[in-house]
């Protein structure tokens, strides 16, 4: 299938803006929904920590930390949520969810009142942890890890959703726009064929078909117009 | 009764349910009590909290059920005490859960169950004392990570706290663990701790699965457990591994009991216990359906315990519901199951200790008795007070 020349131009450049517009919706894709996971799953975790440092005063007081357990233990089910822990008023670890203990890097460094936390513990991944104080501080304090490694994972799965959605679009696109230029281009193409048989004594291209330059003869069109011109300039017209 | 009969902590629930009917099979071929039958309705948690929320309802909204009896596990226990309170209005009461878990001993839980048996506090408290008048100030936990183990590791934190001590460090795991799993990760924290004693708070698989990894890293310092482990389970597997390994895993274990040594023939409810599990052994098995729900294979095939702590207190459980039971009269009412249980004053079970519930305090705690046993040829055997002196840190 040969498309005329001087449309190959104008189809680059279709193919070229659709690329460019697969990449800057791809990348600003990516963009929102790594922004917006992220965000969505830090709220949702800092929310866990206020509900369970709210809702749970009268445990963490009055130290019933099998009871407070048996509620942290429900959060760790949440997909996302690796871990949680309670820090009680005199900065002791009360209540947490680590096997085999808790990690070092998090024992050497929770007491700081810090609202988020970025940890990289040794053997398990990267985390977000937020932070919420129980009665404003004075009854301790409740942190709840986000995996980063999850966050990561679903916004490339959301990502990648969208990227080979977009892809298949784009390949449909330059397949449907290539047929188009060739349905648009071949009259051209037997126009041309037309004209170096009839006109030039280089015979360098095959003539059209009686049948192509009947269809050819009988357009209306500016294409049309011009076979028939040819034909009155070579003195073949019946 | 909701309980674990086909996973992790099967052994306990078999052995509680096995003691509770070897009591009452023969009350019910006298005829009952005041006439009726005294039947338990068993439902299989896997200690699984969900699961038991399941079976509890079940009990509660259709069975209805005169009152939930010998519930195993503190995350089981824990999860289902809100249900109870949802249906205080039909006066549903738990009576002798397995665990010694607070949350069912102080409000604002503590009206709806009845408990015979000691706590964890009051366990482990005597665990720490003993270890301290024995020079052991660096105590350790090893403790499953969940409700359970929380409540022992609290447990521990006070009794230490009381001599001006902290919890020397600590490793967990999760619940389920078989004790095939390797615990090297617990036991290379124990290393870097060097403690002078480990307590575990734990199920008999896994407890059993750490000491062995624990000896077999050389790390030879006194292990105590508390009575949900199993300790006879524990036994039973550690003895298996010993066969297997030539090595020695059952010395320097201490364990607490809420019971009186199974084998302290001298204790009167004790030689009626042995007794009647001799008499009944093969009639006394939870239905197949419920300790094999995928059917029965060699490798899953479980063999009763002759005797054990946990049989003995399932026994003790039965024994004292009866009683309850007995006060009722003929037409027993639900409404009328706390008034008659606190009505019950002093009264003797044939352990030889007084138990009682409802003094000025509403106590719905029968028994403050903690007892001790360590492995001596392949067995528990009590200790008494005054041996303790050879765990004494040299």
């Amino acid at each position: 299938m040969r498309i005329a020349r001087f449309y190959q131009k104008t189809l680059f450049g279709m193919f070229a803006l659709m690329g460019l517009i697969v990449v800057s919706t791809s990348a600003l894709y990516v963009y929102t929904v790594d922004r917006q996971l992220t965000d969505d799953f830090q709220k949702s975790s800092r929310a866990i920590a206020r509900a369970i440092a709210n809702s749970n005063i009268d445990l963490i007081v009055g130290q019933n930390y099998s009871a407070l357990q048996s509620i942290i233990d429900q959060y760790v089910e949440i997909p996302g949520i690796s871990y949680v822990f309670v820090v009680d008023p005199k900065g002791a670890i009360v209540a947490h969810t680590f096997v085999p203990g808790v990690p070092d890097e998090i024992a050497a460094d929770y007491r700081d009142g810090k609202e988020v936390y970025d940890r990289a513990l040794a053997g398990l991944g990267n985390f977000s942890e937020l932070t919420a104080p129980i009665v404003a501080g004075a009854g301790g304090s409740v942190h709840v890890g986000v995996d980063k490694g999850y966050i990561a994972l679903q916004v490339q799965t959301a990502i990648g959703n969208a990227v080979y959605l977009l892809t298949i679009i784009f390949v449909a696109s330059v397949l449907l726009s290539y047929g188009l230029m060739y349905q648009v281009s071949r009259p051209l193409d037997h126009l041309s064929n037309y004209a170096w048989h009839s006109l030039s004594s280089e015979k360098r291209v095959s003539p059209p078909h009686a049948s192509q330059l009947k269809r050819l003869l009988e357009r209306i069109d500016e294409v049309g117009e011009l076979g028939r011109l040819i034909r009155r300039a070579t003195g073949r017209e019946a | 009764m909701s309980a674990d009969f086909s996973a992790s902590a099967r052994a306990l629930s078999i052995e509680l349910y096995r003691g509770a009917m070897a009591y009452l099979l023969p009350i019910n071929k006298a005829g009952g009590v005041n006439g009726r039958r005294v039947v338990i309705m068993a439902y299989d948690d896997q200690y699984d909290p969900d699961l038991a929320i399941r079976n509890t309802l079940k009990l509660m909204d259709q069975d209805n059920v005169f009152a939930l009896f010998g519930y195993v596990g503190t995350p089981t226990m824990n999860r289902t005490l809100p249900l109870l309170r949802m249906h205080q209005a039909q006066n549903f009461l738990l009576f002798f859960p397995f665990t010694g878990a607070d949350t069912n001993r102080i409000p604002p839980y503590d009206q709806l169950s009845f408990n015979l048996r000691a706590s964890y506090d009051q366990e482990t408290k005597g665990l720490v004392d003993h270890f301290i008048a024995a020079h052991r100030t660096r105590i350790a936990v090893f403790y499953q990570a969940d409700a359970y183990g929380r409540a022992g590791w609290a447990g521990i934190r006070d009794g230490l706290a009381k001599h001006g001590l902290e919890i020397a460090g600590e490793a967990t795991y999760r619940r389920g663990s078989p004790f095939d799993q390797s615990y090297d990760r617990q036991v290379a924290i124990m290393e870097r701790l060097r403690p002078d004693g480990v307590i575990c708070v734990g199920t008999y698989p896994a407890c059993g699965g750490f000491v062995r990894d624990m000896r077999d890293k050389a790390i030879d310092c006194p292990v105590a457990t508390i009575s949900f482990v199993g300790g006879e389970a524990m036994l039973r597997l550690l003895v298996a591994a010993e066969r297997k390994s030539n090595k020695n895993y059952t010395s320097r274990l201490v364990s607490s009991q809420v019971v009186p040594s199974h084998s302290d023939e001298s204790v009167p409810a004790v030689r009626e216990y042995r007794e009647a599990m001799e008499r009944y052994s093969d009639a006394i098995m939870p239905p197949e359906s419920l300790i094999y729900p995928n059917g029965s294979t060699a490798d899953r095939k479980y063999e009763p315990l002759p005797y054990s702590f946990v049989s003995l207190e399932g026994y003790l459980d039965a024994k004292l519901f009866v009683a309850i039971l007995r006060r009722m009269g003929p037409d027993p009412q639900r409404a009328d199951l706390t008034r008659t249980a606190l009505a019950m004053g002093a009264f003797d079970l044939g352990t030889g200790e007084p138990l009682s519930f409802g003094d000025a305090m509403g106590r719905r705690q029968a028994s403050d008795q903690v007892y001790y046993v360590v492995v001596k040829d392949g067995h528990f055997v009590p200790l008494r007070d005054s041996e303790w002196e050879a765990w004494v840190k040299q």
